[in-house]
């Protein structure tokens, strides 16, 4: 890997500071502006960067990697925009737009300093663009319709080029009509990898596009119109019980790249078991003294957080976004609040006209996932509403935006290890002994 | 008189008086016969109240005024025997003091010239007149059988309107106890149990007046029954009928006893037309033989009396006579107007009335069935809440509620069309498909 004379000097410096005095030129791309994160000479001429060599590969769980091929120390890419038989769970399938044959679009990998082309081909009924969220690059390739350029028309294939001159954690989406075509899931990860990394890499690196749709049960292509009521909450276009587990040994350095295109929401992520380490935004590394630990990073649409930790602490860990209403699946939000009512007065009133009719919801929504489960009430085909998961000790009541973090000692590979024993110990039913003994009343 | 004339006017007499006799008693089993064959209905069989025919049968033995004008019938028939007979002579006898030569007697027997004359004429007027009746006995008993179809029709559509008003009232009372649960529990405003409370209100009301046209309708057959009717006694829905004959309007032309009454009118209007030329000069005349004794002793002779058109030449009656004759004809096409006007009203009205009805089983049905299934689907699936589904059951009894109105419809007319085809009156069968397709129009009931 070729590295400049300059590259020497930045390294070691904090990049923010050093990317400021770069006076150097790319070619095909004018005099890089104030990256901020760079760990090289931004003007600089670097070989591609290859995994296992400049990077450890980024995995995206239930996603892929945008495959490439070198031509002319170019890395090029090709996007393909297209429809999508997408499965979100399941149980729940719809037809969406994506990439390359998936929704989302593949991850685009690339370190600092690469060149790279990307080739979109639209075979989308519609127009489309593609725009490089975060990415620091000519005007001429942000990707915006209209502004930046005329729109790809299905049938066409465009091509983007520019050099990274900052390493990353971005998006790619499309940027026209990005009402629609974001709601029916023109999007996916990019992550461009420090050219010259700051202390030890991650034993896992996992990205994460979280993203929201409105489906109602029952329908088959997500509505694009919905401003509000989304009902279908995903972590890279799954949702739970659809979404794989993140798995790491006890011990591994663990980074969770989280991506945000979600039409009109928010996402608090947060982790069980762990206190965590935000340390990237899609602007760029967080200088160490702004670092603090955390438990849950909020995620604000149209951004990227980077939290890292040490998996030290064996288990089967819940992560999910803390709004509660994202972690259900399908559910309806306009029924009347039946908490607490007598539901057997109801049951007679109505169940005398319908006799399958049986009250929900008086108290709560917590068994209605496990109902669904044991099939005695039917649901519209094509819907996952309310559903969660049978778990090891009892069935898992939420959905959505919910995954699990499984850490195991001398975990090797990405298989999913199966459910954690709880060699410590786990809650149960208290004793009558037990409540004597510590005065407690259950009256 | 001699013996030999005296032979002769007796044996006129009884000639004419030997016509053809009508059996009173037994005319009106044949008028049940005749309007049997016609509506293809047997009206003498049992009935009973599953079906409108078996109504029609029952309502044959029960009501006393269908009895009272067949009896009619009976009393045109003994009317013809009556009228099939020549006027009896007139004697008369005066008897005065004659004094010494005893009492002087005047005795005259005379009889009607025009009433031995026109004795099969008068026969054949009677006979016009008994079949008349008999026509409009068969008539009545055809506009009847379709009353007492009509009536029940409308009744088993009112009760079944009622039975689909109880459910919606019933799904109601549940949107009600929902929201006093709801009240109860403090999940809402108390604006929302009040909103419930209308909204029963209103639906009580519906089903109060769904009661109260199925009260109405019970009592209607009722009347035409002439027997107590309980609405339990009827089908909880009306019954598939078949599609009328297909019949075209010179068959029902043919058909309508109005119409053969017309023709007979017009007909007997032209006879009368032509006699009257005679019976307008002839408008008083006798003759007959007259006996005088005077003196013991009996002088013989005869008598002729007339009326002498001096100052009336008939010519009035006789432009009475024509007009009459004139008016009948018009009359008759009125009525030949007014059959066709009921049966295309009548026709139209099924057409369009059995359209809907298989609009409503084919399309609404299904799909207010196929609305509740779903929302009951969502409803597991807590996309919808329980008033979702209670206002999709409300939907669908709804839709039970088209149904109803549009096969009364249909019913009404297939009725109306089955009562021309057999020759009933025009004005029963067009009224009732006209009421039923502005009832149908302005949403049924």
């Amino acid at each position: 890997m070729p590295i400049s004379r300059r590259d020497a000097l930045l390294v070691g410096s904090a990049g923010l500071a050093a990317a400021g005095l770069s006076g150097g030129r790319a070619s095909a791309q004018p005099a890089p502006r104030a990256a901020h994160s760079v760990t090289v000479d931004p003007a600089g001429d670097y070989a591609p960067g290859r995994p296992g060599q400049e990077y450890r590969p980024v995995v995206t769980p239930d996603g892929a990697t945008l495959p490439w091929r070198i031509v002319d120390g170019v890395k090029v890419f090709h996007l393909i925009a297209e429809e999508v038989e997408h499965e979100f769970a399941p149980g729940l399938r719809a037809t969406t737009w994506g990439y390359n044959g998936r929704t989302h679009g593949p991850t685009i990998e690339a370190v600092e300093g690469d060149r790279v082309r990307i080739y979109v081909t639209n075979r989308l009924p519609a127009s489309t663009t593609v725009h490089w969220h975060g990415v620091i690059l000519p005007s001429g390739m942000d990707g915006v319709g209209g502004l930046n350029q005329r729109a790809i028309h299905p049938g066409e294939t465009f091509i983007y080029e520019w050099t990274f001159r900052q390493h990353g954690t971005f998006m790619y989406h499309s940027h026209h009509d990005e009402m629609t075509q974001m709601a029916m899931g023109l999007m996916g990860m990019m992550v461009v990898h420090p050219r010259r990394p700051e202390g030890p890499l991650p034993d896992r690196d996992y990205a994460i596009m979280l993203s929201e749709w409105s489906l109602p049960a029952g329908a088959s292509r997500p509505d694009p119109n919905a401003m509000a009521d989304f009902n279908i909450l995903t972590m890279n276009a799954k949702c739970y019980p659809g979404t794989s587990p993140l798995v790491a040994a006890q011990g591994e350095r663990v980074r969770l790249r989280f991506g945000n295109l979600s039409a009109m929401d928010h996402h608090p992520i947060h982790l069980h078991g762990y206190a965590f380490t935000i340390t990237e935004t899609d602007g760029g590394v967080i200088p160490e003294t702004a670092r603090h630990p955390d438990t849950t990073v909020l995620v604000a649409t149209g951004s990227t957080r980077t939290v890292e930790f040490v998996a030290d602490n064996p288990g089967d860990w819940a992560m999910h976004c803390h709004m509660t209403h994202h972690v259900m699946n399908q559910m309806g939000h306009d029924l009347p609040n039946m908490t607490g009512v007598d539901a057997r007065r109801i049951d007679r009133a109505v169940g005398g006209l319908l006799p399958s009719y049986m009250t929900m919801g008086h108290d709560g929504m917590g068994e209605m996932g496990a109902h669904l489960e044991m099939g005695h009430m039917p649901i519209p085909e094509n819907a996952l509403p309310m559903i969660g998961a049978r778990g090891p000790r009892d069935y898992i009541t939420m959905g959505g935006m919910f995954t699990i973090l499984k850490v195991r000692p001398g975990l090797t590979g990405d298989a999913d290890p199966g459910w954690y024993s709880n060699p410590e110990g786990e809650a149960r039913l208290a004793s009558a002994s037990e409540l004597t003994r510590d005065g407690i009343s259950e009256g | 008189m001699n013996r030999n004339s005296l032979s002769a006017l007796v044996l006129v007499a009884s000639a004419l008086a030997g016509c053809a006799t009508v059996e009173p008693a037994s005319v009106a089993p044949a008028v049940i016969a005749q309007a049997s064959e016609r509506s293809v209905l047997d009206l003498s069989a049992s009935g009973s109240l599953e079906t409108p025919q078996a109504a029609v049968a029952l309502a044959m033995a029960h009501n006393r005024d269908i009895a009272g004008d067949l009896l009619e019938t009976g009393i045109a028939a003994a009317e013809l025997n009556s009228q099939s007979r020549p006027l009896n002579p007139v004697l008369e006898i005066v008897s005065l003091p004659g004094g010494d030569h005893g009492r002087v007697y005047d005795v005259d027997l005379r009889a009607s010239v025009m009433g031995v004359i026109a004795t099969p004429w008068r026969a054949r007027q009677a006979r016009a007149v008994y079949e008349a009746e008999r026509s409009d006995a068969v008539l009545r008993l055809i506009d009847f059988s379709a009353d007492v179809q009509r009536a029940w029709v409308s009744v088993v559509a009112a009760k079944q309107r009622q039975d689909l008003y109880a459910r919606i009232l019933q799904s109601a009372e549940a949107a009600l106890v929902v929201a006093e649960e709801l009240d109860t529990a403090g999940n809402r405003a108390p604006i929302a149990l009040v909103r419930e409370q209308n909204m029963l209100v209103n639906i009580q009301l519906e089903e109060g007046a769904a009661r109260l046209a199925a009260e109405q309708a019970r009592a209607e057959l009722e009347q035409v029954l002439g027997m107590p009717v309980a609405l339990e006694d009827l089908p909880d829905q009306l019954p598939a009928q078949a599609m009328p004959a297909a019949v075209s309007t010179e068959n029902i032309l043919e058909a309508s006893l109005l119409l053969a009454r017309s023709r007979a009118e017009v007909e007997a209007a032209a006879r009368a037309a032509g006699l009257e030329n005679w019976a307008s000069l002839l408008d008083h005349a006798e003759i007959g033989l007259a006996a005088e004794r005077e003196d013991r002793e009996w002088a013989r002779g005869w008598m002729a009396e007339l009326s002498l058109p001096v100052f009336d030449q008939g010519q009035h009656r006789r432009a009475a006579a024509r007009l009459r004759a004139e008016q009948a004809l018009e009359r008759h096409a009125a009525l030949v107007t007014r059959i066709e006007l009921a049966w295309s009203t009548a026709s139209n009205v099924h057409n369009l009335a059995s359209e809907q009805a298989s609009r409503v089983e084919q399309d609404l049905l299904p799909a207010s069935e196929a609305m509740l299934d779903q929302t009951l689907l969502h409803y597991n699936a807590m996309q919808v809440g329980v008033f979702d589904l209670l206002a999709a059951f409300q939907t669908r009894t709804r839709a039970g509620l088209s149904w109803v109105d549009a096969r009364e419809a249909a019913d009404l007319a297939r009725i109306s069309l089955d009562q021309l085809a057999a020759g009933g009156s025009p004005a029963a069968a067009g009224d009732a498909a006209i009421s039923m397709a502005s009832q149908s129009e302005a949403g049924g009931h």
